[in-house]
């Protein structure tokens, strides 16, 4: 293999596996803090794409800039949505019902939104050329778009990492995903924090779908694919553990490359549900298990 | 001046009452000691002062105002703070950040100011050296102390304390009787205790009072003293193994 080609698939899989890292960490968060399974989660992603698609087409607007748009759009959204979904639904405390009604609840959402951005937008693939020219330093190549791509979701994870790990956000959040019991009798606001969390997830999603729309076409039903990423990686890194989340994404992203690189990329998403059939099997308790 | 109120309360689980109608009453600045069987009721009690179960019957009052309808975390932040039998701590969290959660809804979530006031429950416990370590790499005492300062760290006006000294050597028990008393002494802290050392309790610690439940029913309230020679209670409680030890001694 030349050094080139070598270089080309680690910084192809630093840049996917890196995506697949934020996809993941943010449904996991949502799911382990409040326990809903959201299926519409991959439209978040699909929404955060056609916004930066639709500001580059239209208005010229980078993507970069774009990100900011998204936050705000995907803010807005799950205000309403987490208050009219999931507020009285979480009030029940208990997980079974939370798991079922969530799935079907966000599996409904999942169905009105990619139909509504079909009917608005047409089922048919976009995209567009941003910073995607070749460029050539020391005979390695690569294109801008992915050394920009690396950059924003590398910043994206240290913040996540310091937001968990170092603020009152962070503490609470893993406070609840842990013992919601005990974090409620020492005086947490459940409900602050689920929104916190609802709304902290849907807009790593909309991030993710923004960073892939510079490299990859979009269409309304892409979302799907990626909440099966978002099932097989937390398979993987467990429940509940946002750093096991950044390591199976990686892993993931990786994977793919790879086999795109050797076998062709037609088998990836072939290979990637039988790796979740796998992990399955050999850990039944893997996506749902608790203790 | 009474702090906490407990008017007739009752609690049933299925067929089994676990507290029936029982009343008690706790003045400020008060260290009083709760004791009584396996099963008698004492941390259903507990979990009904903290919100985390509802009484069927009767009130909570506390600084005169009902709390039996209130969920846990509003009653944290109103000052009832409490540990647990088993200890429950977030064992992804370092020491200061278990301590700290109790703290944060008290500084309207500012993280500074929430770990500064924490670094000073962690003081009075004596544990501020190991703040930055992962609870789960700690001992069972250092646990039991990293709850203890959760339990300081969320400016409680009442501790309600759960069995803290099961399990611990002689020594570890007079360093947690200490800060027991100190907490009433110089902190102005009115303290609940369930213990089962019952030797903690009566010797270690210079409770105020003591309160004995039995079958969800208060059996007997009083000094130590008075306690310790009451026969009703020698009969349901420290009877049994009294009596079964001074048989095994006769016999030898």
């Amino acid at each position: 293999m030349e050094i080139s080609t070598f270089f080309y698939i680690i910084f192809s899989s630093l840049q996917i596996g890196l995506i697949y890292a934020l996809i993941s960490i943010g449904f996991n968060l949502l799911y382990s803090s409040t326990k809903i399974i959201n299926v519409a989660y991959g439209e978040f992603i699909t929404i955060g794409a056609f916004v930066a698609y639709w500001l580059f087409v239209l208005y010229n607007i980078p993507p970069p800039v774009s990100i900011f748009v998204a936050i705000v759009i995907l803010v807005v959204m799950s205000i309403p949505l987490y208050q009219i979904l999931f507020r009285r639904l979480l009030a029940s405390k208990s997980v079974e019902y939370i798991e079922i009604w969530g799935v079907i609840i966000t599996f409904g959402l999942s169905i009105l939104l990619q139909g509504t951005m079909a009917l608005v937008w047409s089922a048919q693939s976009k995209g567009y050329s941003y910073l995607d020219n070749v460029i050539d330093i020391l005979s390695l190549t690569f294109t801008l778009n992915k050394i920009v791509t690396v950059v924003i979701a590398a910043v994206l994870v240290v913040f996540l990492y310091y937001l968990l790990f170092r603020t009152d956000v962070g503490i609470s959040m893993r406070s609840v995903i842990q013992d919601p019991n005990l974090a409620e009798t020492i005086g947490l606001e459940m409900n602050r924090i689920f929104l916190s969390s609802f709304i902290l997830s849907s807009v790593i999603a909309g991030i993710a779908g923004v960073l892939l729309s510079m490299s990859f076409e979009i269409n309304p039903f892409m979302g799907t694919t990626y909440i099966i990423l978002a099932f097989v990686v937390t398979a993987i890194g467990g429940v509940g553990n946002p750093i096991g989340s950044f390591i199976g994404g990686l892993f993931l992203g990786a994977l793919s490359v790879l086999i795109g690189y050797t076998i062709g990329p037609g088998l990836n998403l072939f290979i990637i549900y039988t790796l979740l059939v796998v992990v399955l099997i050999i850990r039944p308790k893997g996506l749902l298990g608790r203790g | 001046m009474s702090i906490l109120e407990v008017e007739k309360v009752s609690k049933q689980f299925g067929g089994i009452k676990a507290l029936d109608g029982v009343s008690l009453n706790l003045e400020k600045g008060e260290l009083v000691g709760l004791i009584g069987p396996n099963g008698s009721g004492k941390t259903t009690l507990f979990n009904i002062i903290s919100g985390i179960l509802k009484p069927d019957e009767g009130a909570i009052i506390f600084e005169n105002a009902r709390i039996d309808r209130l969920p846990p975390n509003r009653i944290a932040v109103l000052g009832i703070s409490r540990t647990f039998q088993e200890v429950r701590l977030i064992n992804d969290l370092t020491v200061i950040e278990n301590t700290m959660i109790s703290a944060l809804p008290h500084f309207n979530m500012e993280y500074e100011k929430a770990a500064q006031h924490s670094v000073e429950a962690l003081k009075i416990v004596g544990l501020e050296k190991k703040s930055e370590s992962l609870v789960s790499d700690l001992n069972l005492y250092e646990r039991k102390l990293v709850e203890l300062a959760r339990a300081i760290s969320a400016r409680p006006k009442l501790m309600l304390i759960d069995e803290i000294m099961a399990g611990l050597t002689e020594e570890e028990q007079s360093r947690i009787a200490k800060i027991l008393n100190d907490l009433r002494d110089k902190h102005g802290i009115t303290i609940f205790w369930i213990e089962h050392v019952i030797r903690a309790m009566f010797k270690l610690v210079g409770v105020d009072r003591v309160i004995v439940l039995n079958w969800g029913e208060k059996l007997a309230e009083g000094s130590p003293q008075e306690i310790l020679s009451n026969e009703d209670v020698i009969e349901a409680y420290l009877g049994k193994s009294s009596i079964r030890g001074g048989g095994i001694a006769q016999s030898n």
